[in-house]
């Protein structure tokens, strides 16, 4: 039953190119389920504007509401008819699967924290800022286990910050409010193996023909590409990208301290830098801590301190 | 017991523990608790911080009843360590194909652009398994209009999902209580800031504000914030369509757009096509 229950997605493991996964996602809408006595009126508004609660702009039917109170006979319902579902071959589709995962994060979480949530609806008060990738395998709640309330994470291509003189950019206005106003007491920069943003960083080339976005972002990393290619340069590509990932954590934890904001905490002690990376290759996190030495010059200035490797 | 549970997880603390409930801080149930523990202080920042940093976290990490275990407190690197050997354990090893499979590649069906905020991650919301969701996470969970000098970061994300990943749904949720839609419509109308940052992107949202300014003048502060929080999604539907990428991709219908509104005051989860 659970692992009915709990089969991720199928076309998640499947290969993108594979004209065969993507048909077998999409399925012909279901009829929501039947449930009887509940406070629950069953639909999606599909190609609607914006319903406004409490208002009738145009014909639509309620939306779905999820009261406090845990569910009884209707969860049953549910599951069993995925469990049915399920049996027979068949994928839902992506707006029941949704209503589905959100239904059970309310019974199995939102319900018997009732107590957590009510305060958390007041304030966040997150002891970590996050800074990972946006990578589908790579959800520091899942792989660091964070529940909410505890992180506040913010996911871009490659983990990367840019540095304070490089402007606006979403990144540095997410630093801003997790420093000032949150005042979290540690950032963490998660890295991780087989990046494509880091790839594409190592495989560009220097010609200003073709743009994209994809290149002007990880431009960046451009001084972990540097110091990678000095340091690795002889090694396969693969070993290549994998150091430059690990450099460009380094790289990112130093344009942190380009904010004046966040130099100024971490001289304070009131804030620490920390880098980590996840290898889920082998399933191993390394992570460390960078000392920063106001004051002093040169290369004495950054250290790094308490390196592990968690496997 | 299901594995991914682990996402549904143990509670941030115990329901029946006392220091939680005689919390009558404005400050979050974590930090009620740090000041209660009496431990070591800090030079004192302006804000009535907590002394050191703590987290508490219940373990097992399974969905279990909040009497079952009592609330265990953690040093921050503690935590993040106890959290991955768990994910390990009880999720890495235990799915061993589809593991395998990840390494080579990910090919998500979904991309999501959801705020930073640490109650609303998508991942536990709504149990996006790795390899499920290609994720954005930034204030506010805007979407800048096209732009390749300004926001050439939320650019790439998006060129890379919709080009190399071939997504096939952009999700946008936005949630209640959101910091950066509030500063939004804190922002005074002569257009003075006062941050380095952030208000210049929250105007991102500046349609938003101004549709919700003439729609609902009458609703009071608060209200208002939280119809904002819906139209800003709309926004940046709008501003997805901009990226003549997607703009293709949802005329040849291999793309669809999805707004989305997590309430955790009340919740509830609302989704509505584009």
């Amino acid at each position: 039953m659970a692992s009915l229950l709990r089969s991720p997605l199928s076309f998640a493991a499947f290969d993108a190119s594979s004209a065969e996964a993507s048909s077998q996602f999409f399925w012909k809408p279901l009829e929501p389920p039947k449930i009887g006595n509940s406070s629950l009126n069953l639909v999606r508004t599909s190609n609607a504007r914006l319903r406004i609660r409490g208002s009738v702009e145009e014909k639509h039917t309620p939306a779905r509401k999820a009261s406090k109170e845990p569910f009884r006979l209707t969860r049953k319902l549910t599951e069993n008819e995925r469990q049915v579902f399920e049996e027979e071959g068949q994928v839902l589709d992506p707006f029941q699967e949704l209503e589905y995962r959100f239904e059970r994060f309310k019974r199995k979480n939102y319900v018997e924290n009732m107590v957590d949530y009510q305060n958390l609806a007041e304030r966040q008060s997150p002891k970590f800022m996050v800074i990972a990738c946006a990578d589908s395998r790579v959800c520091p709640s899942n792989i660091l286990g964070f529940q909410p309330g505890e992180s506040f994470t913010v996911r871009n291509v490659a983990n990367l910050v840019p540095p304070f003189q490089h402007g606006a950019s979403e990144t540095s206005a997410a630093l801003e409010f997790a420093v000032n106003s949150l005042e979290v007491e540690n950032i963490l920069i998660v890295g991780h193996s087989r990046c494509g943003g880091i790839q594409a960083l190592m495989s560009m080339k220097d010609n200003a023909d073709s743009r994209s976005f994809i290149k002007d972002w990880v431009s960046i990393g451009k001084s972990a590409r540097l110091s990678t290619k000095a340091a690795a340069g002889n090694l396969s590509f693969e070993m290549q990208c994998r150091h430059c990932e690990k450099e460009s954590i380094n790289g990112s934890l130093l344009n942190l301290l380009t904010y004046p904001w966040i130099e100024k905490r971490v001289s304070e002690g009131t804030l620490s830098l920390h880098g980590g990376y996840y290898d889920f290759i082998d399933c191993t996190f390394e992570k460390w801590t960078l000392v920063y030495r106001e004051g002093l010059e040169g290369g004495s200035k950054y250290a790094i301190k308490n390196r592990a490797l968690w496997s | 017991m299901s594995t991914a549970a682990v996402h549904c997880v143990a509670p941030l603390v115990g329901a029946n523990k006392p220091k939680a409930a005689a919390a009558a801080r404005p400050a979050g149930v974590l930090s009620s608790l740090n000041n209660s523990s009496g431990s070591k202080k800090k030079n004192a920042s302006s804000a009535p911080s907590p002394s050191f940093p703590r987290l508490i976290r219940n373990s097992p990490v399974f969905a279990t009843p909040t009497t079952a275990t009592p609330a265990v407190e953690m040093e921050p690197v503690e935590r993040v360590k106890s959290g991955f050997t768990d994910f390990k354990k009880e999720v890495y090893e235990k799915k061993t194909d589809l593991f395998a499979d990840l390494k080579e590649g990910q090919s998500p069906k979904f991309m999501v652009f959801a705020c930073a905020d640490s109650r609303v991650c998508p991942s536990v919301v709504l149990n996006f398994q790795p390899g499920e969701a290609f994720t954005i996470r930034n204030i506010a969970n805007m979407v800048p209009p096209y732009d390749q000098v300004k926001y050439a970061g939320v650019g790439a994300a998006i060129e890379y999902a919709v080009l190399h990943l071939k997504v096939e749904n952009i999700m946008v949720i936005g949630h209640s209580r959101c910091g950066g839609i509030k500063g939004l419509m804190s922002i005074k109308d002569d257009g003075t800031t006062s941050t380095d940052f952030i208000e210049d992107w929250v105007k991102i949202c500046l349609p938003a504000r101004d549709k919700v300014k003439a729609n609902y003048s009458s609703l009071p502060f608060e209200e208002q914030c939280t119809q904002c929080e819906k139209e800003a999604v709309n926004v940046s539907l709008h501003n997805l369509k901009t990226y003549p990428f997607v703009k293709d991709a949802v005329e040849k219908k291999s793309l669809k757009l999805i707004g989305a509104y997590y309430d955790f005051v009340n919740g509830v989860f609302e989704t509505w096509e584009d």
